[in-house]
């Protein structure tokens, strides 16, 4: 394990990696304080440029993108109560009042202490746990995989905010345009329409920049501009210290927040955002004073912001090992792999160290690059919320059209995007959520495969098959339990509505 | 009925027309063959829930989405559209440079209401920024156009 991480670290010790960790720890920063403009667009946008780069350049800087925004967020949910990104709503609660009450610099400083422990307990949590987690998995058949796949998207549906209907038509949706194209073992076009350009399928990338790039412009483009308040952060560095109470009342949720943000990674459909609510919720059950959280208590600021960040690194650890993405970012960041003939799992650390090694090695000086960035930078990441929705939406659409042509010379692919953008648009505004859809894409494949090897393996008899083997059957008698229990859950609502 | 519960009434049946006519494209696709799962297995089968869970979508209590508020700007959505639906038009038969520019054009000036000359002179500063550092920094490959003939003679591209 040293010796991997050592290799890593090698791997890292290049002006261009060296670069691009900076950059995506930048970028994603700024991107966690534009409110609106996520990490899931960011990497649809970047997924095909970074085609030009080598595998490990290209996952450094779209991971380095995903833990930066955690960074970034917090910033505009303390100083202007605006969640620059969903992992930091609840910090908008206890971070403003902080601000309001003249300690933004505490705020801010324990946020970027919290986040950066918590950073690196979850990315320590990925060095050791993951090899032990790939070994596990190497003894999986066809069998577990589907069942493993199928467990994992029935979370996701679990916990989308959408509720669990709206989710299940969106990864059905997901399903169906995966299986577009020729059919891998009997060469059948499915779903093509007599066009020839879809006998390939369809890209990741089209689907993931026209449902969150294009809908993210027609979102922008519907709403009035408004003029925001911001705070004025502190000026001096020592300002972002906090004061001893504060410390002292911060080490407690820091530590929490790290683990349990760290647990809540690993499963399907949790990470970041997930782990920032949960982590309030339990700072506020264990608090002596409950009445002061939403009125500046900076348990509410320490604990949520560290968890958001280990949630983000506990979110890799499913991708790396298993090849599942627990979220819409990561299912991004699967594509990112698959594009550059890279497939995630197990055999990773042995078929590709240098991937695996060298994107964790990453992490822990983009952890340490985020910290330094962030606490002197406060007042120029602050000024991009001064861009114009005129320049942001119009770039966005340029980049929008070169980069999805890019990934496969394609000027089909364009018009697929603007046709996706239209449908993430509509279903933005009518309160879908686009994880399950995207996820189910990009699982769509591996599960469908595996389903059929089973099949073929058991000759078509999968309830056998799955009483043959446990850790399947477990699995997918979870999914179905959660799937179960979503359902009556959404039945009991509307009984009780009507 | 208002907009927000027209939308969650109107996109899941939506859905449904399109999980039918898709489940009608692949009827001929065997679920099951005598060597074992067919191809039209995983299709039919994520069809049949699509058009399945659209309708009970569309039966149950429209509840979330987005509400109007009075904030929304409708002009500069529609230009906004339509510029990205020409955009993807134009692209196979102009390249990427004059449709761009175009298109950047006509949002400054008719969906953010700036002035004619901000509008060229922003239009023409993004689309030689995209140019210069993903044609000639990143040697990203461009759809071929007129404009795009002539970079190329020059070596920019």
């Amino acid at each position: 394990m040293l010796d991997g991480l050592l290799h890593g670290f090698s791997v890292l010790m290049t002006v261009d990696n060296l670069l691009l960790c900076l950059l995506g720890a930048f970028l994603g920063t700024i991107v966690g304080v534009l409110p609106g403009l996520g990490p899931t667009t960011t990497i649809a946008l970047l997924l095909p440029i970074s085609l030009r780069m080598d595998v490990t350049g290209a996952i450094i800087l779209l991971s380095g993108i995903y833990y930066g925004v955690a960074y970034g967020g917090t910033i505009t949910s303390v100083l202007m109560r605006i969640p620059g990104e969903a992992s930091s709503v609840v910090t908008c609660l206890d971070g403003y009042e902080m601000a309001r009450k003249g300690r933004a610099g505490a705020a801010l400083g324990i946020a970027a202490i919290g986040s950066f422990i918590a950073g690196t307990f979850g990315i320590l949590g990925i060095t050791f746990l993951s090899p032990l987690l790939a070994k596990v998995v190497l003894s999986f058949g066809p069998g577990e995989y589907a069942a493993m796949m199928f467990a994992g998207l029935c979370l996701i549906m679990f916990f989308a905010q959408s509720g669990v209907l709206k989710a299940l038509l969106m990864a059905s949706i997901g399903v169906a345009l995966g299986t577009i194209g020729l059919d891998p073992i009997t060469n059948e076009a499915r779903l093509t329409f007599g066009l020839p350009d879809l006998i390939d399928g369809v890209n990741v990338a089209p689907l993931a920049i026209g449902l969150f790039g294009i809908s993210e412009i027609l979102m922008l483009a519907r709403t009035r501009e408004d003029a925001s308040s911001i705070m004025a952060p502190p000026s001096r560095l020592l300002a972002f210290l906090p004061n001893r109470e504060e410390a002292r009342q911060s080490v407690a949720p820091i530590a929490r927040g790290s683990v349990l943000g760290f647990v809540v990674g690993l499963l399907p459909g949790g990470g970041a955002v997930l782990a920032s609510f949960l982590s309030y919720a339990v700072e506020r059950r264990l608090s002596k004073h409950p009445e002061q959280f939403g009125k500046g208590a900076i348990a509410g600021v320490a604990g949520p912001e560290s968890a958001n960040n280990s949630g983000t690194a506990g979110a890799f650890v499913p991708l790396l090992t298993l090849g599942i993405p627990s979220n819409a970012v990561t299912a991004l960041l699967l594509g990112a792999f698959l594009i550059h003939g890279v497939v995630p799992g197990p055999l990773i650390m042995t078929q590709h160290p240098e991937v695996f090694w060298g994107v964790i090695a990453s992490m822990y000086l983009g952890n340490v690059i985020l910290v330094l960035l962030n606490v002197p930078l406060i007042g120029l990441f602050v000024r991009a919320l001064d861009i114009p929705r005129a320049y942001l939406a119009t770039m966005i659409l340029c980049v929008c059209v070169i980069g999805v042509y890019s990934t496969n010379l394609s000027t089909f692919d364009i018009g697929l995007t603007v046709m996706f953008g239209f449908a993430g648009y509509m279903f933005r505004r009518a309160d879908y959520d686009l994880s399950p859809l995207i996820l189910a894409f990009v699982l769509g494949p591996t599960f469908e495969r595996s389903l059929r090897q089973l099949l073929l393996i058991t000759d078509g008899d999968l309830l056998g098959g799955l009483w043959e083997r446990p850790i399947a059957l477990s699995l997918v008698a979870l999914g179905l339990a959660l799937l179960g229990t979503g359902i009556a859950g959404l039945g009991r609502r509307y009984t009780h509505d009507d | 009925m208002s907009g927000s519960a027209l939308r969650a009434r109107a996109i899941p049946l939506l859905l449904a027309a399109l999980g039918a006519a898709g489940w009608f494209a692949v009827r001929h696709l065997d679920l099951y063959t005598d060597d074992g799962p067919g191809s039209g297995l995983l299709p039919k089968v994520a069809l049949g829930f699509v058009v399945m869970l659209a309708v009970l979508v569309s039966l149950a209590p429209a509840r979330g989405g987005a509400v109007d508020t009075g904030n929304e700007t409708p002009r500069a959505f529609a230009v906004y559209s339509v510029v990205a639906i020409l955009f993807a038009i134009a692209v196979p038969f102009l390249g990427f440079v004059i449709p761009a520019l175009i298109a950047t054009g006509v949002i400054m000036r008719f969906a953010e209401d700036r002035s004619w000359l901000a509008s060229v002179a922003y239009s023409l500063l993004l689309v030689a920024t995209i140019v210069l550092s993903f044609g000639t920094a990143l040697q990203v490959q461009f759809p071929a156009g007129p404009a795009e003939i002539a970079l190329k003679s020059l070596g920019v591209l």
